[in-house]
């Protein structure tokens, strides 16, 4: 087990900017994110000698040349590559820096703009084995894959449509309560879902996200200084970061979860029983339940049994899940969609969110999935974030 | 013909192969792993020698899907579009185009095929019925 994540916090989460479509470039939603947590938390910019940037749109601009827009001086700059695994990453990775004294407070800012052209854009080129092996079997795109996935995880396990549907739908409730959700004006029913056009079948329109532009961040420093600051704050009881995890599996049906998700709780010291606030990487419903089983909320292959006993709304009864709505309903805003789940976490334990607030939430379970290459997913993770003062 | 789309070297490579109607895949010199998608590096050992060479094309379906949208645009009329993961006897996975949904474990071969850009492509076929049908539906969409 690696070491304990002790006297570090994340602090002054925010959600900046989401919308379908927009002309800023990333340096406006980076800079922007970053102002509004400097004003939430009362902290000077000056102060910030650490910076960690997720992001797909970021081109021709590069992590220094962002922190030159800025007018950021560092001694700690991240660039993280790992799409809907990339907020954990950052956290965990920016907690480490500040406990080993290499940076006083980071930055962490998943950060994404979209055009009408652009998603195509970012699927066309995504790897070479995209655009070898994918790309000329229509399969530009997660959309494939996750559709064979599904349809593998409904021949092994037997999950319906219907199962699936729970996911979304409960999300879009969420939602409905929560500000900045793009789709949250719009309510989903089970029949709604149902009756949806096809995608790529057996995914229907509302197993997939929206594209969109936005950004999600949060501000890493010692427990001290969030106190000194007067500012709520949570600590990371756990992480961990994996890669490639089972890579001569038939098909996906467990990742890095399934390999540290125990050591995770051990070292939290905590169980899959006592987590209050659940967010995972929600690209597909059946993504979902595969977090589900692989963090023991269930069995293996129990992830639609589990989303039917559970209402999986913020307010119960059960753990909360998804409770901003997710990116199938919030959007997904490239690489800020990794950032969504973890930003959401930590809102909900400083008790920070609107009327989708969870009463007494304490503990949270932030799962990470992301860069889709060929026939899987690359990058897993998964942390554990406790209230400070518990 | 349209313009060729983009390609890695090695990806190039196969589809002129298939352009030429043969199925080959990259073997690895060193270690004799068969290799998918294309590389310039065995997956297995990390050898820098890998050569096209004719295989047993023999697998059976992973999973299939029947795409209806695609961000490609020659895949967005004349759908939809079956696709299959198949898992190849000699171990790697490809994504190849099927005539129809096709059950986990069904046996199929690789077949050559020209898409509707006119470039080599995989099939994964029950039987030469099969071949037929997925390169009419390619015609028709040209």
């Amino acid at each position: 087990m690696s070491r304990d994540y002790d006297g570090v916090a994340l602090a002054a989460p925010v959600t900046f900017g989401y919308e379908r479509y927009s002309e800023h470039a990333v340096p406006w939603f980076a800079g922007r994110t970053l102002a509004a947590m400097l004003e939430s938390s009362g902290i000077d910019k000056d102060a910030i000698d650490g910076f960690s940037l997720a992001s797909f749109s970021l081109p021709p601009d590069t992590p220094p040349s962002i922190a030159e827009y800025l007018g950021l001086e560092l001694r700690y700059l991240e660039s993280l590559p790992f799409g809907g695994a990339s907020g954990v990453i950052s956290a965990r990775r920016a907690v480490r820096a500040v406990q080993c004294g290499d940076a006083d407070i980071v930055a962490c800012i998943g950060a994404d703009t979209l055009n009408p052209q652009g998603f195509g854009d970012l699927v066309a080129n995504f790897s070479g084995a995209t655009i070898d092996a994918s790309y000329p079997y229509a399969a530009g795109g997660p959309n494939i894959p996750f559709a064979l996935l599904t349809r593998a995880y409904m021949d092994r396990y037997g999950a319906t449509r219907e199962d699936f549907a729970r996911i979304s739908v409960s999300q879009r409730y969420n939602a409905n309560h929560c500000e900045h959700a793009l789709l949250g004006h719009k309510s989903l029913s089970m029949d709604d879902y149902l009756a949806a056009p096809p995608i790529v079948e057996p995914l229907h329109l509302y197993d997939c996200v929206m594209p969109c532009a936005g950004a999600d961040g949060f501000l890493v420093m010692k427990e001290d200084r969030a106190r000194d600051l007067g500012i709520p704050a949570v600590r990371l009881g756990g992480a961990f970061e994996c890669f490639n995890a089972y890579p001569d599996d038939l098909v996906q049906l467990r990742s890095g979860w399934s390999r540290y998700g125990a050591a995770l709780y051990e070292q939290a010291g905590t169980g899959p029983k006592a987590i209050d606030v659940i967010e995972t990487y929600d690209d597909y419903p059946v993504v979902v339940m595969l977090q589900f089983e692989g963090m023991q909320m269930c069995g293996e292959g129990e992830g639609a049994a589990f989303a039917r006993d559970n209402p999986l709304t913020f307010d119960g009864p059960g753990p909360a899940h998804n409770t901003s709505g997710g990116q199938l309903s919030v959007g997904q805003a490239g690489a800020a969609g990794g950032f969504l789940g973890i930003v959401e976490a930590v809102r909900q334990l400083v008790g920070a969110a609107g009327e989708n607030q969870v009463a007494d939430a304490r503990t949270a379970l932030v799962t990470g999935f992301g860069m889709i290459n060929y026939d899987r997913g690359l990058c897993s993770a998964a942390a554990i974030l406790e209230r400070v003062g518990e | 013909m349209s313009e060729a789309s983009r390609r890695t070297v090695a990806g190039s490579a196969l589809r002129d192969i298939l352009n030429d109607g043969r199925i080959e895949l990259q073997v690895c010199g060193d270690c004799k792993a068969v290799q998918y998608p294309p590389a310039e590096v065995c997956r297995s050992c990390l050898g820098g020698r890998l050569e096209f060479a004719a295989q047993p094309a023999s697998g059976h379906i992973i999973a299939s899907v029947l795409v209806y949208r695609s961000y490609r645009d020659d895949f967005a009329h004349g759908g939809p579009w079956p696709v299959a993961s198949v898992r190849l006897d000699t171990g790697p996975t490809v994504f190849a185009h099927v005539a129809d949904l096709l059950d986990a474990g069904t046996e199929v071969r690789l077949a050559a095929l020209v898409d509707s850009l006119g470039e080599g492509v995989f099939g994964a076929v029950r039987d030469p019925g099969d071949t037929t049908v997925i390169q009419k539906r390619f015609n028709k969409s040209t």
